[in-house]
């Protein structure tokens, strides 16, 4: 059955941030906020966790998608470098994260995250690694 | 000392200070299932996010009053999977910096003090 998009993440973590998934292929994903009063800083801007957290899981799922469901991996995350280029006040948060480079157990992704405005507000950078055996 | 660190998203997380104070800081939080991700561990978002609060709260206390500042990078190495229960706290050193910038480690223990993450950050100070 095809994905709809946009989708909601229902693990625990992605639900407390409210992340959906509005797009996802091979190699690519694209997860989104809205920003809320929850994930703000004192100074009003979103938190840096909250851009960290979106980051790690846009990073997961570009490396997560298998054109087979059944032989699905799944990676954990064994560095995540981000970069916090802006503050971020306006929604929604868009965060554009693409494998670029890797094998078969470890790889490495690639992601940018742009504020309501368009504006790009951080970028990450992660090596992550596949738990189990390729199927 | 409280009061300096009102936040957000620090209390949407659940996460409490500790301490703070010197450059240094404490930061814990009780992982709960709103914490969790699909292997039903914490995710990685969650340590970072703990991590970042973390190395802001040192920064700020390296000095009176508090500094507001904001995380310019962070890079966060998850060196063991993250249990999916108990009290996790993050520890936060200033390294060193000027008037303007610090650079702040931190590592996340779980309960048994095994280290779970390390991180190393530079911020900047926005007021002063």
């Amino acid at each position: 059955m095809p994905l709809k998009f946009p989708f909601a993440l229902r693990d625990g973590y992605n639900a407390l941030l409210g992340v959906q998934v509005a797009a996802w292929g091979p190699d690519a994903a694209t997860l989104q906020f809205d920003v809320r009063d929850a994930l703000l800083n004192p100074g009003a801007v979103v938190h840096g966790g909250a851009l960290a957290s979106l980051i790690d899981s846009a990073c997961t799922m570009a490396g997560s998608w298998f054109d087979d469901p059944k032989l699905r991996r799944v990676p954990v995350t064994l560095t995540l470098t981000t970069n916090f280029l802006a503050p971020v006040r306006q929604g929604p948060v868009t965060c554009t994260a693409r494998r670029s480079g890797g094998g078969e157990t470890t790889f490495m992704a690639e992601a940018e995250v742009v504020d309501g405005a368009g504006g790009l507000v951080a970028t990450g950078r992660a090596v992550m690694r596949y738990l189990g055996k390729p199927r | 000392m409280s009061a300096g660190f009102a936040m957000p998203f620090l209390t949407a997380l659940g996460a409490e200070l500790v301490q703070a104070g010197g450059g240094d800081a404490e930061v814990g939080l009780v992982i709960r299932p709103e914490h969790l991700n699909g292997f039903g561990g914490a995710h990685g978002g969650v340590l970072a996010a703990l991590i970042d609060i973390a190395v802001g709260a040192a920064a700020a206390s390296n000095g009176s009053p508090l500094r507001p500042n904001v995380t310019l990078a962070l890079t966060t190495q998850y060196l063991r999977p993250a249990p999916g229960a108990g009290r996790v706290v993050a520890f936060a050193r200033r390294r060193g910096g000027g008037g303007q910038i610090a650079f702040v480690d931190a590592e996340v223990r779980a309960p048994d003090g095994v280290v779970l993450a390390t991180g190393t950050a530079t911020l900047r100070f926005t007021s002063g």
